[in-house]
């Protein structure tokens, strides 16, 4: 049994990622059925499909190396995923990015908003133009707090739990709690967060 | 819009086609299964009324993407 590194939950929807080795043959022969192009040996991890809220169809996530992420968009860039429409054999790369404004009314108070995200087309690929309708945003918190305000259910990894959300306009769509049992690749997000922010 | 590939110069080839210098850099994997990134200089020539871009994603899309 492949290793899961996150379980990702957003309301009825969940996701599990596998990361390096532990990305499993299956997850990718699914993904190649649809995306011919693409290659297991290029990406650093793998999701199950997932339903997207506002796309409306089966997403499959898979993370790029952080040096192909800098060269497509700078060296300010966090992390880069592509993200595969199974229905529509459309896709896109979203770009993760360090957050520096104020923090929005929507955060819940004493959470620390550390990313947001673009939704960027790629040359010569379908593009789901529902994609830049919205975005996501990454922070970490209490869960009791972070659960209380968006009416979530008690769902906690045993290592750590953090969040996402994904805005459209001036609405949450939807809120995602990304669990980790342990430390690991997935895991460590407050640590970029502090790295990139005050190199601690 | 992002591309897999960089136009870093052209020039005007003798006969009248275009000359196409291009980086191109894709995601690959190290003997040790270690994921990086890969790029390539190359040169292509194509006729002067083509779409340079299209051209280059079309070269590349076959073996390299």
């Amino acid at each position: 049994m492949n290793k899961v590194i996150e379980l990702c939950v957003s309301g009825e929807n969940s996701k599990m990622t596998y990361a390096h080795e532990e990305q499993p043959d299956e997850l990718y022969t699914q993904l190649i059925a649809v995306f011919p192009w693409v290659k297991k040996e290029q990406y650093l991890s793998i999701s199950t499909p997932t339903h997207h809220e506002i796309l409306q169809e089966d997403i499959i996530t898979c993370c790029l190396p952080k040096s192909v992420s800098r060269v497509f968009f700078g060296e300010n860039i966090v992390l880069s995923a592509r993200k595969f429409c199974m229905g529509s054999a459309k896709s896109y790369i979203r770009a993760y990015y360090k957050y520096d404004g104020d923090s929005p009314s929507w955060l819940p108070s004493g959470c620390t908003l550390m990313f947001y995200t673009e939704n960027v087309e790629e040359y010569g690929r379908p593009f789901p133009s529902a994609a830049t309708t919205f975005s996501d945003f990454y922070f970490s918190g209490d869960p009791a707090t972070v659960e209380e305000h968006f009416n979530l259910p008690e769902k906690r990894g045993d290592h750590t739990t953090l969040y996402g959300v994904t805005r459209e306009g001036d609405t949450t769509r939807r809120v995602k709690q990304y669990c980790y049992d342990e430390s690991n690749v997935g895991s460590g997000w407050v640590a970029v967060y502090n790295f990139l922010n005050d190199g601690s | 819009m992002i591309k897999p590939f960089k136009v870093t110069k052209t020039v005007v080839e003798p006969e009248g086609n275009i000359g196409v210098h291009f980086i191109a850099t894709k995601s690959a994997s190290s003997e040790t299964n270690r994921r990086g990134a890969m790029s390539i200089q190359a040169y292509l020539s194509v006729s002067a009324d083509s779409d340079i871009d299209q051209e280059v994603y079309n070269y590349l899309k076959e073996e390299w993407l």
